[in-house]
């Protein structure tokens, strides 16, 4: 794109982005974080938020409180001000939302997948899909019982058709099945996402491209370990993995040889961003690997806004509303189990 | 007046309420809003606070009231507003209070609960006999157009439909029908054909009516839609279809006695529902208006008690945990009020140890409490959108009344202009009672608010006016004018003067365009007019010229004055703060530096005035040159106003330069040698030591104040003020600052002042070319024309005069005039650094439904 793209930016996307950075200034400080942990009960903790930008969101919820009716109610809120985000966007933005929700979208069709391989109705695991995937053909997912049936019949006229070219395929739908259909659709999201950003060019790409790069290599990461001592083969696994990366080739082949965790740390170590990742897991407070590799998010998406006329915004602002929905149900959880030890171990949004 | 001058004096109070009686005597003193609450609970977050529990119980009854109104507000049953604000309700009410409410709550719910159920079921039934009626059709139309079947003509005449046809075929026929949202019909025929792959056949209608969608209560177009397919698989297939795109299915009658039968019944049922609907909602209007009774004093009610909490919060609890301690900042002339209030509140919970308050000394800044009436208020409030002033500080206010609204008419002098602002606002005065005023829109309730202001504005205005002798910019010629053009005639006058003289004849007239009036031909100017300018020179091409010389001198001597006066309230500020050296060593420099320079400036404007008429005026120097010669010590010899002109100047330059020095470094030296053992000059010391005294009073007091209480030292640390140490260095550098400041203020304020002349001009010279390019343009056309077009000529010269002469204008004035107040008024002696006192008052509380309360 041209030089003066960034001139002209405001003019479609300016209003949007004030509104992010806004929204983005209304997150939980450190000290909102300090007072949360003090909490002794829910209402506690409900009175303590209606002090921030989450305002009265649990006013009418009757009692007794319950930590998944404030997840609920905090999705609805993000939903909310992302589908603002959404309606008021012109193009390329739009598309832009398009693609962030399709990552939501594939979960909620893996979900309802998963619910129908269990003879669950429906309507019992709609309230738990995520509000931001949500979408009219939804509900008919349990029609199919092949990939292909999926595709043809439900989800063509969706905007996850096109991640389906790779996975068509005439296998019933097992459990085994759903996972490994939900890896390659991320997959081809995630590069098709990559593909995006990278032709949009200009901040956006500059901004975007490492944050999908990490997300890629993180679900590299991710799927290796869960397949350690499971049926799948190691070349199968190598087709699980994104390709748009920094491990892209030479490490996703030696992460598609790996046998333990050990051997996973060593191809990381290869790499300057992931060392210090593996190193931090385990150390100080008994951190995961996903814990850590939530905090490099959060961090990344945090450097996001120091950049103007870009869309990464939007994506970090929702990432980042998501570790702190996390952190609060995390912290609603432990008051609500008296499990207190354990409530510090948020991952702080800087 | 007193109050107004200065703001009220504060004292701290502790209060000692029972834990038993607290209640009731903060509920007496909302009632009387006489005290506000200093936090002693800070650093204790909002959930850890000792009144919690009771907080959150408000919250609930606000909950349960805000849904009762909500509830009400649907029914369109009226609110009984407007009754007298009923007193915070006795705890022991409390519990009842809640039952009942709770009680109510339960039972809306249930009836509204069962009348949404009924409501849907009705619903329910009416679409279904919607979809009865238009599938019918459907099976018409299916038989007007697919009469012939090739393989089976034997159904020729029959329905195509007739289900015993198809048992013969041996495939089992089935039916899906229902209603659709009109947005989803095209997806899910789409998604039907892909699923089903062409084995059904779906026919569909728009419903003529909009129905109610059971779930939203949104009013939509519906679509009835009939599938009718081969095969139980296919069958499964399209059912989780409809549930995907949340049709409304409905059994499908096979034949046409069912349909008949069906929708008999369904009309019966019907009848049922509505007369049961009925019912439930008359039932419903009843529990609704029965509470809509009380709702209001109950919203009222609890937010009192809410609000009481939150002060309770407030308060710390002493060792014994028997009673509560508050600190409140009072009013010293409220202390009786307060007693009241305690006592009356111990008296009504029935304690049996009355609560009790002392006063304690305290080094901290009070709050400001400045009285205010209904006319007072708004210029109250034009000086605390600039800072709220410090605590006993001399309150600019005062002066406001007069210099604010006076500043503005200079500015906007114009005896119509001014007389229509005045009429406005005195309607808005006459009617201020008036409800529709008091819930006006932001910009009407803004006018509304500054009514009095305005009032004397106009009024003002009026004056300026008929000084400038200006109304919609004519000149009103009411004492006859002082000049008389007869008297140029050279026939009027004796030979002898003729010769001496420039005198007019009939050439002289015929052939000259612009002709001078000169006043010293005897006869031409008869002295000056009464009052204001002379109406004459509304007539002359040099009337600028005269004004702007008028207006520029009056602005300056008007803004050289004002400035005076504030250095000169700085006085009353230093008296008061027992700071006498400030008198000495900061405000007389100021004034000397300021009186020197430009107290001379009007002198010789005033001299000037006074001594040269029209016949030796040709000789009078400029004054602008005299000033700036003062400063250049002139080498050449100017003629000079007044004989020793040269010493005086001389004199007063040296008092200037001399004030300059005093005022820099004065006070920081004074401060110095204060401080390093205060010398032993017997002149200055017994002011000193008076300060010291009290201030030595008022530690010792402390002090066995804090014994007294024993453990309240720890908590009071925050009362203590941190001694301030001696810096020199910042002492010097802000009166540094400050000295250079008004210095060249003094200068740049006087300019500023110029803005009285400019303004003042341009509003003139606004409303003159108004008048010309309209009216005069419509007075000017004959008369049989001149009457159609002068009607919307004056329609519309009274909408410019309106909207641009006085509200735009009007406008402009006015922010000018705030300015002049703010900075070259205001900063000679305001500091403006107080906090607002804010009572704890029950009347503060907003008394709107939805409002959230103040207190809080």
């Amino acid at each position: 794109m041209l030089e003066s793209a960034e001139l002209y930016f405001n003019v479609d996307h300016g209003y949007l982005e004030g509104l992010v950075r806004g929204c983005k200034a209304s997150l939980l400080t450190q000290q909102d974080y300090i007072n949360l942990v003090q909490c002794e009960t829910l209402e506690d903790l409900k009175i303590h938020l209606q002090t921030t930008a989450y305002g009265n969101f649990l006013a009418n919820q009757t009692n007794p409180l319950t930590v998944s009716k404030i997840d609920t109610e905090m999705r609805k809120k993000l939903c909310q001000e992302v589908s603002y985000f959404r309606n008021h966007s012109l193009e390329p933005l739009s598309s832009f939302f398009t693609y962030m929700t399709c990552s939501y979208m594939i979960d909620n069709v893996i979900l309802l997948m998963n619910g129908a391989l269990q003879k669950k109705s429906v309507k019992e695991i709609l309230p738990k899909c995520h509000p931001l995937g949500r979408f009219t053909e939804m509900e008919a997912v349990n029609i199919a019982d092949t990939t292909s049936d999926l595709f043809n019949a439900v989800l063509v006229e969706t905007p996850l058709a096109p991640f389906f070219q790779d996975c068509m395929s005439e296998n019933t739908l097992d459990e085994l099945n759903i996972e490994l259909l939900r890896n390659k659709l991320y997959k081809s999201y995630l590069e098709a996402f990559y593909k995006f950003c990278k032709d949009h060019g200009d901040v956006t790409a500059e901004v975007m491209c490492p944050i999908l790069q990490f997300e890629a290599d993180r679900r590299a990461f991710i799927i290796t370990l869960n397949s350690f001592g499971t049926e799948l083969s190691k070349e199968d696994r190598e087709t699980l993995f994104p390709t748009c990366g920094q491990l892209y080739p030479e490490g996703l082949r030696l992460l598609a040889q790996a046998e333990d965790f050990d051997q996973m740390k060593r191809v990381a170590d290869l790499y300057g961003v992931y060392k210090p990742l593996f190193e931090a897991v385990g150390g100080n407070g008994g951190k995961t690997l996903e814990d850590v590799f939530y905090e490099h998010e959060v961090q990344m998406n945090v450097l996001a806004f120091n950049r103007q006329f870009h869309y990464g915004v939007f994506y970090a602002y929702v990432k980042l509303k998501e570790q702190e929905m996390r952190n609060i149900v995390w912290i609603a959880e432990c008051i609500s189990q008296r499990h207190r030890t354990k409530i510090n171990s948020y991952i702080p949004i800087l | 007046m007193g109050s107004l001058f200065r703001s009220e004096s504060m004292c701290l109070a502790q209060l000692f309420l029972q834990s038993g009686s607290a209640y009731e005597c903060l509920s007496a003193l909302g009632e009387a809003g006489l005290v506000q609450f200093r936090d002693l609970n800070q650093n204790v977050s909002s959930f850890q606070r000792k009144f919690v529990g009771e907080v959150k119980r408000c919250e609930e009854l606000e909950r349960i009231l805000v849904y009762l109104v909500q509830e009400i507000t649907r029914a369109d049953i009226p609110l009984p507003e407007g009754e007298a604000s009923p007193p915070a309700p006795p705890l022991k009410q409390v519990l009842e209070m809640q039952e009942q409410l709770q009680k109510l709550e339960v039972e809306l719910r249930e009836v509204t609960k069962n009348k949404e159920k009924l409501r849907k079921n009705l619903l329910e039934l009416i679409e279904y006999t919607h979809m009865l009626r238009v599938t019918r059709t459907f099976v018409r139309r299916n038989v007007e157009f697919e009469p012939t079947y090739e393989e089976f003509p034997s159904l020729e005449n029959d329905s195509l439909l007739d289900y015993s046809c198809m048992h013969r075929l041996g495939a089992k026929l089935g039916f899906i029908s229902g209603l659709i949202h009109q947005g989803k019909v095209e997806a899910f025929e789409k998604m039907l054909w892909r699923v089903c792959k062409g084995y059904t056949i779906v026919t569909y209608a728009e419903l003529d009516e909009a129905l109610e969608d059971p779930e939203t209560g949104e009013v939509i177009k519906w679509y009835v839609f009939l599938i009718s397919f081969w095969g139980e698989q296919i069958g499964h297939k399209v059912k989780k279809i409809c549930d995907c795109y949340h049709c409304h299915l409905y059994p499908y009658p096979n034949t046409a006695e069912e349909r008949k039968e069906i929708q008999e019944g369904l009309s019966t049922r019907i009848q049922d529902l509505y007369t049961v609907l009925h019912k439930t909602e008359d039932y419903l209007r009843q529990v609704l208006c029965k509470a809509a009774e009380s709702v209001y004093s109950r919203v009222v009610q609890v937010k009192k008690m809410k609000a009481i909490y939150h002060m309770l919060n407030m308060c710390s609890f002493d060792v014994t945990n028997k009673c509560l301690i508050a600190e409140v900042w009072c009013p010293e002339a409220d202390l009786p009020g307060l007693r009241r209030a305690l006592e009356q509140g111990s008296r009504e919970s029935g304690a049996a140890i009355p609560s009790f308050m002392n006063t304690i000394p305290t080094k901290e800044t009070p709050p400001t409490l400045i009285r205010t009436n209904r006319f007072t208020e708004g210029f109250q409030s034009i000086v605390d959108a600039y800072g709220v002033g410090s605590y006993r500080e001399v309150n600019p206010a005062l002066f406001t009344i007069i210099t604010f609204p006076f500043l503005f008419a200079v500015m906007f002098g114009d005896l119509g202009h001014g007389f229509v602002m005045f009429l406005f606002a005195l309607l808005l005065v006459l009617y201020e009672n008036h409800p529709r005023l008091k819930q006006s829109q932001e910009i009407m309730r803004m006018f509304f608010h500054g009514r009095y202001i305005l009032l004397l504005m106009g009024l003002f205005s009026v004056y300026t006016g008929l000084v400038y002798n200006d109304c919609f910019s004519k000149s009103m010629n009411i004492f006859g004018s002082g000049w008389n053009v007869s008297a140029m005639y050279s026939s009027s006058h004796e030979a002898k003067e003729q010769e001496s003289m420039v005198l007019w004849n009939d050439t002289v007239v015929r052939s000259n365009r612009v002709l001078q009036l000169n006043p010293s031909v005897p006869g031409v100017f008869r002295g000056p007019y009464p009052f204001g300018i002379d109406p004459i020179w509304n007539l002359a091409t040099n009337r600028l010229t005269f004004l702007n010389s008028f207006k520029m001198k009056m602005s300056v001597i008007l803004g050289i004055t004002h400035m005076t006066f504030g250095v000169i309230l700085g006085i009353f500020n230093h008296l008061h703060f027992r700071k006498k050296f400030n008198i000495y060593l900061v405000t007389i420099p100021e004034l000397l530096f300021m009186l020197c320079i430009f107290g001379y400036l009007i002198f010789m404007i005033v001299y000037k005035w006074l001594i040269y008429s029209a016949a030796n005026s040709r000789d009078a120097p400029s004054i602008l040159i005299e000033f700036i010669n003062m400063f250049l010590f002139p080498t050449a010899d100017t003629r000079g106003l007044y004989t020793g002109q040269k010493h005086v100047q001389k004199l007063l330059l040296i008092v200037t330069a001399l004030s300059v020095p005093v005022l820099l470094l004065g006070k920081p030296l004074f401060l110095l040698w204060l401080h390093n053992g205060r010398g032993c000059f017997g002149m200055n010391r017994s002011g000193y030591t008076l300060v010291r005294k009290d201030s030595e009073e008022e530690v010792s007091l402390l002090g066995s104040h804090d014994i007294e209480q024993g453990n309240s030292q720890g908590e009071d640390g925050c009362r203590e003020m941190t001694c301030e140490e001696f810096n020199f260095g910042e002492i010097l550098m802000t009166q540094v600052i400050h000295s250079i400041e008004y210095c060249l203020g003094c200068i740049s304020n006087t300019a500023s002042y110029l803005r009285l002349w400019a303004l003042s001009l341009a509003h003139a010279q606004l409303s003159d070319v108004l008048w010309a390019m309209l009216l005069r343009v419509g007075l000017r056309v004959d008369t049989t024309m001149g009457v159609l077009l002068l009607l919307p000529v004056m329609a519309l010269f009274a909408v410019l005069t309106i909207f641009i002469l006085l509200v735009m204008e009007g406008l402009s004035a006015f922010l000018h005039a705030i300015r002049l107040h703010w900075v070259e008024f205001q900063n000679k002696f305001y500091t403006g650094a107080g906090t607002k006192f804010i009572p704890f008052s029950f009347s503060l509380l907003s008394s709107k439904f939805n409002g959230d309360d103040t207190v809080a």
